[in-house]
């Protein structure tokens, strides 16, 4: 992709979905959901 | 060097913005001693000028701010610029397009400074050097106003570049999507007695505490009301 995985989302912003369950992660809105919050959901 | 206009007199040059779609802006302040950051220097360029907007001298503004806000705002790391203004003028603009956001969307390293950008981009060195200046006094040096109008030199051209850029790769909805997050006003809307309250909180964990009570944080509003635009 070209794009640094800190842009895309933090270690914390990943923390907070695999491990609190939170649903309002900027990586599951936008852009961000399109290209990798759906998969992370999917193996959650 | 850039050239520049100082502008004492805001409200002055409304009509010219006002002929504009997109501007580069960026504001210089000081916070270190106050909890609201006091704004002194708004700089807006153009594709054709460069404004060095002084907003110490108490001339209106409220002209002059509802012109800027109608304009797309090019900035480089703006989170700061939208919170001074907003926290000074109650204002927040209609549009926003951060070029370190831009930049970041689009693969150079995360959170670019603007000089590295600029030399990325256009391969020019900028002097970053005044970024702790004291803003606040008058008359601001020539060496002052001749750094600042650099911070707004290049936001036009590198919005023309990045845009560009990001067409091709298909996210310019990317970071049109990031930079409009920063247009929250939840961001910027801050409660001083929280702010105290943490300040208080943390200097007890660090242990030192002094034995006469805690003097709360210097709290000092902006010039204008936050309730009433200049």
């Amino acid at each position: 992709m070209g794009l640094a995985a800190e842009t895309v989302a933090s270690k914390r912003d990943l923390s907070a979905v695999i491990i609190d369950g939170q649903r309002d992660s900027k990586v599951l809105s936008g852009w961000r959901r399109e290209l990798v919050g759906n998969r992370l959901l999917e193996l959650l | 060097m850039p050239e520049y206009t100082l502008v004492d007199e805001p409200d002055s040059i409304a009509a010219d913005l006002g002929r504009h779609d997109f501007v580069g802006v960026d504001t210089e302040f000081m916070r270190e001693k106050t909890f609201f950051a006091e704004l002194c220097l708004v700089q807006v360029a153009t594709r054709e000028i460069i404004y060095c907007v002084d907003p110490l001298n108490g001339h209106g503004m409220s002209v002059f701010w509802d012109a800027l806000m109608q304009d797309t705002w090019v900035v480089h790391s703006g989170r700061q610029d939208v919170e001074v203004v907003y926290q000074s003028a109650r204002r927040m603009p209609g549009r926003l397009f951060d070029t370190q956001i831009a930049a970041g969307v689009l693969g150079f390293a995360p959170l670019m400074g603007y000089a590295s950008l600029v030399k990325e981009l256009f391969d020019v060195d900028i002097d970053k050097s005044h970024t702790r200046a004291n803003w606040s006094r008058r008359p601001l040096p020539d060496t002052y106003l001749h750094y600042a109008a650099e911070d707004v030199e290049y936001l036009l051209p590198a919005l023309d570049l990045l845009t560009e850029k990001l067409d091709q790769k298909g996210r310019l909805s990317w970071a049109e999507e990031d930079s409009a997050q920063l247009l929250n006003p939840a961001l910027y809307d801050l409660d001083p007695e929280l702010a105290i309250d943490r300040r208080q909180r943390a200097r007890i964990l660090r242990g030192r505490r002094r034995a006469h009570p805690l003097h709360p944080m210097k709290i000092k509003r902006p010039c204008s009301s936050r309730s009433s635009s200049r």
